[in-house]
């Protein structure tokens, strides 16, 4: 049985011509990681908000656990959103700057009664272990503009581990470090995902961070509200079926220069150029592929594999644009 | 292309190089703060040359943007230039007065701050404050209309759209577009070199593809030098020629792009960090994080910096500081254990 | 607290003016608190002691009465910031619960509550507090602070309610919401830290305001004469003459001076208090 399921959403916000989200699906299993990527302004992020409760669609229906969102009373409300965390992105604006760790932390264990007031420190202090701040208790009195983003990070994930959730929506929650950090928190997200059993929803505009996250999980493409290619990581990674994936596989950076001399510069012009059709396929004014039929209709999301489906008419041309990509492991230095 | 770097910081001495565009000498930032000095550059010295698209890599706190800085004289309080010198083409920057030197950060270096803070003002268009840049130096575009038809140029080359652009206000602006923008103006004035602060940080990997297709570009078409700053070793493959790697104040490798990547002869901070990086081209937990932590600035031993935390340290590591040494090609490493190879090399019959 | 007392003493050493502005305002205070133990006004008049010099036994000279003006400027201390302080606490009190709780909110309440505000807003402050002044005549000093801040707090529930509103949509804020915290708590201990120094600063302004706006019922007539303070003291100074004699002068600029002196005292403390509640400014005790 899915833990979370978005059906039909749609999301628009005011002043805005074209919707947020625009008739989107989404479905969790319970302990499934999944991954929402794509550019800015795709709606992934709106997706992660719906998915936490913080946000209800405009139209569509949001299930959690079975019960239907919009007929939960205040109380079951309640108990889908502590059930449902979120990890923010940015370090130094998701933690209070005016409060100290203990009570960041410490007072929603102790409103909704997780622990006792006098086993609050030692039940802090665990949490914080778990999440790799192994401190001493000065370490709770502690600002957060006192820690680094690193440590900021864990904290914030150790606030949404606090309240014991079933699912995680982490929002682009390592961009904002170093690249050398982010290797660590993430193995921290999953070694908790392997003790406690968590789902992740986990939104970001980095595939190789995705790759990395999600590979035994599943991930869906977004562009621009809709969802253009999706199915299982490896598979959507290795053998894209949508245009715009490989647009994405192509412009994420990697660690190899002479790869990257290879690289055509053209293309990042026509993507800097083009901007969402308004008829026909979102895609049409970038794609590479694009053609006469493309501009007839929006194409719907069509079975490519097996779990793998792709919003393209074309998608079995997409492989004779991905061939860098598959030239992988002996080409890479690094490891 | 150009001349590899010298392994001397001045290339007077060898009459067949030009002076680099650039040169760090010895230089050190000091932070004068409450609880005591705080040395966030240390003893630092390199050059780029004409051309050359150079990256400053370093995690956060190694003292890559107070460098960055420096390249302009300019600290932001309470840090302070204690010793060493930055030279633009053999002219020391240390000889200079406040005038030459405001001069200099308009014109000749110019400086692109990340995510192009603060570097609009918000209530008139950018035309406007093109024209605000023009007025402010004549020397350089006598004629105004010269001035927006070179900036119109630029426009282009970073992808935008010339007179739309001008007719716009930065809250119009996507990040990605404000980024491209401020690099425009940073090159208005021709300067002979563009320091970037973390170019494509806070921008989706769309936006990041198009800003290093267009520092490329500029580099090709200007043939201007680029000196950027960064944390991330893939954005410093797609984009740099060299590389200057820092930890903790340091410089620990200065090299080719080539050669960080490629070559055996990597600081093992290098390394490590390569290790780090999540590749969308390789499947698994193939990354491995750097274990320990970065030390305190205030609380540094006397050897060297990266020894806690280094696969290859040796005894004497921790009591001796390794100075960057080069090998033949130039590429040159501050790590013991390494550089005694080159001098096992170097005797060698 | 500890950590308070400590920053705060580290900040008033390292800017001079913000020291002395605090010692003032600390003397002021203890004037307030202790002086009339220890000084009396006479209510006894001798006209023929008025508008002495300076003396050994009268530093400050005497006034119309006879009586000494430095006592009279003692004693005249407690009234006059006893009701500032008041008026000051009610109007912060007031206008931060409102600006917070609504701005927080939006929605209905928001709309119903500022257009409130508004009308508030919009009366023009003085002219109102002097009609009050004048209809309601108690000399009760919470009274007085009442009528004082009435049109007051509206400015700064305005103010309060827009950094509310930015801090809303904040991810920290969003985040206690997530964690499905009650709203005493996000409104008491969430926005409330944040809006600390701006609070703190208006309500040093406040006091200043409301004894400016005292002084003024005071000096106009409107609030009831009895006892003495610096208000009385310039109203009397005024309809005995004292603008067309120089024999005068300290009578009439000794209650002056000593409004300015506290107001100019709590414009250079307020300026510590900035750096008191920036949380990034705090090295550790």
């Amino acid at each position: 049985m899915s833990l979370l399921t978005v059906d039909g959403a749609t999301q628009w916000f005011r002043n805005q011509t074209k919707p947020a989200l625009d008739n989107v699906h989404l479905q969790i299993a319970p302990g499934e990681i999944v991954a929402l990527v794509g550019e800015s302004g795709c709606g992934k992020s709106t997706l992660g908000r719906i998915s936490c409760g913080m946000l209800e669609p405009t139209t569509g229906s949001v299930t959690f656990d079975g019960h239907a969102v919009t007929s939960m009373s205040k109380r079951e409300l309640k108990r889908f959103r502590m059930r449902a965390q979120m990890v923010h992105q940015d370090p130094f604006a998701s933690l209070n700057p005016g409060l100290p760790l203990r009570t960041t932390l410490g007072y929603p264990l102790r409103y909704h009664r997780l622990a006792r007031s006098r086993d609050l420190q030692d039940h802090l202090l665990a949490l914080l272990e778990s999440v790799g701040l192994d401190e001493g208790p000065a370490f709770l009195d502690r600002y957060p503009h006192q820690l680094s983003g690193g440590q900021r990070q864990r904290v914030s994930i150790a606030r949404a581990l606090s309240l014991n959730p079933s699912l995680i929506v982490a929002d682009e929650a390592v961009s904002m470090l170093d690249v050398s950090m982010r290797v660590s928190l993430l193995d921290l997200m999953l070694s908790l995902q392997e003790e406690h059993g968590m789902a992740y929803l986990f939104v970001s505009h980095d595939l190789g961070v995705v790759r990395y996250f999600a590979g035994e999980g599943r991930i869906m493409v977004m562009f621009y509200g809709l969802v253009v290619e999706e199915g299982r990581t490896e598979d959507v990674i290795t053998n894209p079926q949508h245009p715009y994936t490989t647009v994405l596989l192509g412009g994420t950076p990697v660690p190899d220069p002479r790869r990257a001399r290879q690289r055509a510069r053209g293309d990042s012009l026509k993507q800097a150029e083009g901007a969402a059709s308004d008829t026909g396929c979102v895609f049409y004014q970038r794609c590479p592929l694009a053609r006469q039929r493309c501009l007839e209709a929006q194409p719907p999301l069509l079975d490519v594999g097996s779990q793998h489906r792709s919003a393209c008419w074309f998608h079995d041309e997409v492989p004779a644009h991905n061939q860098a990509t598959n030239t992988t492991i002996a080409g890479t230095p690094a490891g | 292309m150009t001349a590899r770097p010298g392994t001397s910081a001045t290339a007077g001495a060898d009459t067949q190089l030009p002076a680099p565009t650039i040169a760090v000498d010895h230089l050190s930032v000091d932070f004068l703060l409450p609880t005591g000095r705080l040395r966030a550059v240390d003893d630092v010295s390199f050059e780029v040359n004409e051309g050359e698209l150079f990256a400053i890599v370093g995690e956060s706190g190694c003292g890559k943007s107070t460098l960055a800085a420096a390249l302009q004289f300019l600290v932001p309080s309470p840090g302070r230039i204690a010793t060493g010198d930055v030279l633009l083409r053999d002219q020391s920057l240390s000889a200079m007065n406040d005038e030459q030197l405001r001069r200099l950060r308009a014109a000749d270096v110019a400086m692109v701050l990340q995510a192009a803070m603060g570097s609009f003002n918000p209530v008139i268009t950018i035309g406007r404050q093109v024209e605000h840049v023009l007025e402010a130096h004549p020397q350089v575009w006598p004629s105004r209309r010269d001035g927006v038809a070179y900036f119109d140029h630029l426009l282009e080359i970073v992808r935008l759209p010339p007179a739309r652009t001008r007719r716009s206000f930065e809250s119009q602006l996507s990040g990605g577009m404000r980024q491209r923008v401020a690099i425009a103006f940073g090159l208005l004035l021709k300067p002979r070199v563009v320091v970037l602060d973390e170019p494509t940080t806070a921008l989706d990997v769309v936006n990041q593809g198009i800003i290093i297709d267009v520092l490329l570009d500029l580099q090709e078409q200007l043939g201007v030098t680029v000196v950027f700053v960064t944390h991330d070793l893939a954005l410093v493959a797609e984009l740099a020629s060299h590389v200057g790697v820092m930890y903790a104040g340091r410089m620990v490798q200065v090299a080719t792009v080539d050669e960080i990547f490629y070559s055996p002869r990597r600081h093992p901070y290098v390394q490590a960090l390569l290790s780090s990086i999540p590749n969308v081209l390789q499947a698994g937990r193939h990354a491995r994080p750097i274990p320990g932590s970065v030390p305190r600035l205030d609380q540094l031993g006397p050897g060297c910096r990266f020894a806690p935390r280094c696969p290859l340290v040796q005894d004497r590591c921790r009591h001796s500081d390794p100075p960057l040494a080069g090998d033949a090609s130039g590429n040159r490493v501050a790590c013991h254990p390494l550089n005694d190879e080159i001098t096992a090399e170097v005797s060698k019959p | 607290m500890r950590q308070f007392g400590y920053d705060l003493w580290r900040i008033l050493r390292e800017q001079k003016a913000a020291m002395f502005g605090a010692i003032v305002v600390v003397v002021y205070c203890l004037t307030a608190i202790f002086g009339p133990m220890f000084v009396t006004v006479s209510n006894v008049s001798h006209p023929e002691r008025a508008y002495e010099g300076p003396s050994w036994h009268q530093p400050l000279g005497t006034g119309p009465f006879g009586r000494g003006v430095l006592p009279e400027l003692i004693v005249g201390t407690r009234p006059i910031m006893e009701v500032g302080v008041l008026a000051a606490v009610m109007t912060v009190a007031v206008g931060v619960a409102v600006g917070l709780s609504t701005g927080y909110l939006g929605g209905a309440v928001d709309s119903v509550v500022m257009r409130i505000t508004d009308v508030f807003l919009t009366v023009p402050g003085l002219p109102l507090v002097i009609v009050i002044a004048a209809l309601i005549h108690s000399s009760s000093p919470f009274v007085l602070a009442a009528i004082l801040s009435i049109q007051a707090w509206a400015g700064l529930a305005r103010a309060v309610r827009s950094q509310a509103l930015s801090l809303r949509s904040s991810s920290f804020i969003e985040a206690a919401r997530g964690q499905a915290l009650p709203l005493r708590h996000i409104v008491g201990r969430q926005l409330l830290p944040n809006v600390g120094p701006y609070v703190a600063i208006h309500f040093l302004l406040a006091v200043t305001g409301a004894i400016y706006a005292e002084v003024g019922l005071f000096l106009l007539g409107i609030a009831p004469v009895s006892g003495t303070n610096w208000g009385i003291m310039i109203n009397i100074a005024q309809s005995q003459g004292a603008l067309y004699t120089t024999r005068s002068a300290i009578y009439l600029l000794a209650p002056m001076f000593a409004i300015v002196l506290l107001q100019v005292a709590f414009v250079l403390f307020s300026r510590a208090l900035d750096d008191l509640f920036n949380p990034r400014t705090r090295v550790p005790a």
